[in-house]
């Protein structure tokens, strides 16, 4: 079974033509070791079995099967196509063996035998000739009947059958495995109206489609619309529609059922339409647990299906600070889902970083269940010269098929590493650069790099404007708000020409009337400029005066102090010693800066 | 001992006559490479020229780029490109730098689009290079400062006492002089923003574009050749911005700054 892929399992429709044929297409028929090669076998007319083909050397990675209808003039042929995928084990001359139909015990047709050309691994693959002619078909074929053009023909996997249902006007049937499946195996599965073609049917309405519980459902594109010939069991005629299809995966082991269809066909015409109700058996699949007999320490639960690997690096000689791109694909039909990328048992002098590698996924979900590729890239980046060893990359799997553990694996790939130096790959191309190149030695050896401008002068540029503008207003505001108060000015620069005048009574050695009548003065000129006190007021009057301006009493009343002893030096200059005239132009200045703080020229006044 | 001087003199005279005939001739010998189809040899002839003997003059750097792209290795010649154009950005070689970079980003995006992921080899473009990267920096600010000082000499002109009856006519100049100046400003400041990027050029043949420093996987891979803009060099690994606008880190020896 493992050597012979038989085909027959993948037939469940009998076929309605008279003529037999069988026809085997390989393409390529070139490949290295570590690409796959697409062998298409088509199958025409009516037959018991299929044999082969034998491929001792091959091994099938994945499938898929259609199935197409063709009615010309009158005569209605059937073609079944299956296309697998299959890869080397081997270099050489690697033989397909013949695809046998088989009637009543008879060879009725035969497929002749091909050759694939297996290179060795990284060997340059010859030009592809012009598309070859087809192999000449097997014995029993007269004619090769042309297919009737659909987008996406049905494909038929075989398995469960109609049968006792056979006659009815319109029937719902689940097509899926007839055999036990696996915990984690994807399975195909159909849901099929079959109504016959003498039955007027109008309109069809969906009124439950199967929850399908206990499984993993991926629904694969239908189109209801689409309809194909089928005459089961050699009975009436049959229009068929797939409603559903898709693969599930079971969850739990033991019997699982998959649940009913229900829909409502409208048949008649105008004046004598009724509605028919119609649903699909359940159908009981039974689920078996993986094996743990045999069961590898790397199997992945749930990786059940058949798979093939293939490991390549696009270069193998590279230099340090270069990166290699390693592509590791799995290719096959099962659960890719539960496929891990692989373990890299790389030395550490190789940096290994993964690459998304998602986009180069396939998945392909059709009846005949899930199929596809995973890719897994990492680039690897070796840190030192040297010879690098990819090991072997190894993928456990259960295949349903065998019911065994069964494992994929690759070739160990060799990298090698030189140093900073020249690059080995370097491309040899065509004399001529492709750059403008210049020819002029020259003149002046070495060239400064530009200096940048300051950037101090745009700034200049741009701010000194401003700043004139903003001088000038300042300076116009300033003479207009003096020409508006005359005061003012008075007002401001009370405190300055206070202080200018204790400076120079400081200063200058007056006799001792002179200074505390010039003290005197000088403060009284300031409460006259400040806080509009008239003058020829008593201290007395000016403490007042003071608080009524809302200066603060002890500031008053130290004000009104500072005169008094003002009026005692004056008046008694002998009684007064030096001492007290330093502390009294110190009181004197700190009253006139609290005084002037106070702010009387405010809205509100002093406080 | 009083010859001495002068035979010393003598024999530094030949010595640099001696050194200025052979630097020509190594350049011809490595003109002569490039156009017998030995890029590597010429691009090594070129690359001691530049370092060893510092003649990094705009000729020997162009003539490096064309050896290093004929060599295989497009991200040493782009960022030696751009060198030539920085030294002398008005120069005639500089336009023949630029017409090589177009040359070369061109070359490179026809083999890259043979690939399943496409990279466009262009000069790094975001929203601020093409808002302001059209104008010089200086040109913009040049610009900017004729249109401020016109404004505010329409300001001063609206301000000045017995401008009165003027002020009607004045009044929509000078509003429109202040948008264009508000215009202008922003524009020499995104142009002198652009002015600012640091532009580096990927010379890794796959350099891994990794999300964050401590990752792992990396979200990208990048092709040699590609300008980025670099945002940061820090601890080995440098900060790039791409033109699509991804954002990550590349060790710091796959990038360089021209």
């Amino acid at each position: 079974m493992r050597r012979t892929w038989c085909l027959w399992a993948i037939l469940a429709c009998p076929v309605l033509a008279r003529a037999q044929s069988v026809e085997v297409t390989l393409d390529p028929p070139t490949i290295t070791l570590e690409d796959t090669a697409t062998l298409t076998v088509i199958l025409e007319g009516s037959f018991d079995d299929v044999r082969g083909p034998e491929m001792p050397d091959l091994q099938v990675v994945g499938r898929s099967s259609g199935t197409s209808v063709t009615v010309i003039n009158g005569r209605m042929s059937q073609q079944q196509r299956i296309v697998l995928r299959i890869a080397p084990q081997r270099t050489g001359q690697l033989t397909i063996g013949p695809v046998q139909l088989v009637q009543r015990g008879r060879v009725i047709a035969e497929s002749r035998r091909l050759t694939l050309r297996v290179l060795p691994r990284g060997s340059p693959l010859p030009a592809s000739p012009p598309s070859p002619a087809p192999p000449a078909p097997g014995n029993g074929t007269p004619e090769a009947a042309p297919e009737e053009p659909q987008a996406d023909p049905p494909r038929d996997v075989g398995g469960r059958s109609p049968g006792r249902e056979i006659g009815r006007p319109a029937f719902l049937w689940v097509r899926t495995l007839d055999r036990p499946v696996y915990l984690g195996e994807p399975i195909p599965v159909e849901y099929l109206l079959y109504v016959r073609s003498d039955w007027p049917l109008s309109a069809l309405s969906m009124d439950s489609n199967p929850s399908l519980r206990g499984f993993v459902a991926e629904q694969a594109q239908t189109d209801p619309q689409q309809v194909r010939r089928e005459r089961p069991g050699n009975g009436p005629t049959y229009d068929v529609r797939t409603l559903w299809k898709g693969a599930v995966t079971p969850l739990q082991a033991g019997r699982v059922v998959l649940d009913p269809m229900r829909v409502t066909l409208t048949v008649g015409d105008l004046f004598s339409r009724r509605r028919v109700p119609i649903a699909s058996d359940p159908v009981t699949l039974t689920v078996l647990p993986v094996p743990k007999e045999g069961r590898p320490a790397d199997w992945v639960e749930g990786l059940v299906g058949t798979f093939g690997l293939r490991a390549r690096v696009d270069r193998q000689a590279l230099q340090v600070g270069e990166s290699a791109l390693l592509t590791v694909e799995v290719t096959g039909s099962g659960n890719l889902a539960a496929l891990k990328p692989p373990d890299l048992r790389l030395p550490d002098r190789v940096r290994v970083s993964r690459v998304p590698s998602q986009d180069l996924d396939e998945r392909v979900v059709d009846q005949a269940g899930v199929s596809g590729r995973r890719t897994f890239q990492f680039l690897l980046a070796p840190r030192e010269p040297g010879e690098v060893e990819i090991p072997r990359i190894d993928l456990a799997f259960f295949n349903p098929v065998t019911g065994k553990f069964e494992r994929a694996r690759t070739d160990p790939i060799r990298l090698q590493v030189t140093g900073s130096g020249d690059r080995p790959d370097a491309v040899a191309r065509s004399h001529e650069p492709r750059l403008i190149l210049v020819d002029r030695f020259p003149e002046s050896p070495a060239q400064d790099l530009p200096v940048a401008p300051s950037s101090g002068i745009p700034w200049g540029l741009l701010g000194f404007p401003v700043a004139l503008w903003v001088g000038l207003e300042g300076w116009a505001w300033r003479r207009r708000s003096l020409q508006r108060d005359p005061r003012a000015a008075v007002r401001r620069a009370a405190l300055r020409t206070a202080l200018r005048g204790l400076a120079e009574a400081r200063r200058a050695d007056l006799p001792p009337a002179a200074f505390w009548a010039a003290l005197e003065t000088l403060l009284r000129d300031f409460l006259r400029a400040r806080l509009d006190l008239p003058p020829g007021l008593s201290p007395t009057e000016v403490a007042r005066s003071l608080a009524e301006r809302g200066v603060r009493p002890p500031l008053a009343a130290a004000v009104q102090q500072e005169l008094e002893a003002c009026a005692f030096g004056r008046f008694a200059p002998s009684a007064v010693q030096d001492g007290d005239r330093q502390a009294a132009l110190v009181r004197v200045e700190q009253a006139l800066r609290e005084l002037d703080a106070a702010r009387p020229d405010r809205a509100g006044g002093p406080r | 001992m009083r010859v001495a001087p002068l035979f010393l003199l003598l024999g530094l005279a030949a010595s640099t006559t001696a050194r200025a005939g052979t630097l020509e001739d190594r350049f011809r010998e490595g003109v002569d490479a490039l156009r017998t189809g030995r890029p590597e040899e010429a691009a090594g002839v070129f690359r001691e020229l530049a370092t060893r003997y510092g003649l990094d003059a705009p000729e020997v750097l162009l003539d490096l780029a064309v050896a290093e792209f004929e060599a295989g290795r497009p991200g040493p010649a782009i960022a030696a490109l751009h060198r030539v154009i920085r030294r002398d950005p008005r120069g005639p070689l500089a336009e023949t730098a630029r017409i090589n970079l177009s040359r070369a980003r061109a070359l490179l995006s026809e083999e890259a689009g043979k690939g399943p992921k496409a990279f466009v080899f262009s000069p790094y473009t975001d929203a601020w290079t093409l808002l302001a990267g059209w104008i010089s920096p200086r040109i913009a600010l040049g610009i900017f400062v004729g249109l401020w000082w016109a404004f505010l000499l329409g300001l001063a002109a609206f301000r000045w006492p017995g401008s009165g009856a003027w002020r009607r006519f004045l009044a929509g100049p000078v509003v429109a002089l202040g948008i264009a100046c508000l215009l202008a400003g922003g524009l020499a400041w995104a142009s002198d923003r652009v002015s600012r990027y640091t532009v580096g050029v990927i010379i890794g043949s796959r350099t891994a574009l990794l999300p964050d420093p401590a990752a792992l996987e990396p979200t990208l891979v990048l092709p040699e050749g590609l300008e980025v803009r670099v945002l940061e060099v820090r601890g080995g690994l440098a900060r790039v911005r791409l033109s699509s606008g991804g954002e990550g880190y590349v060790p710091e020896q796959s990038i360089e700054i021209p």
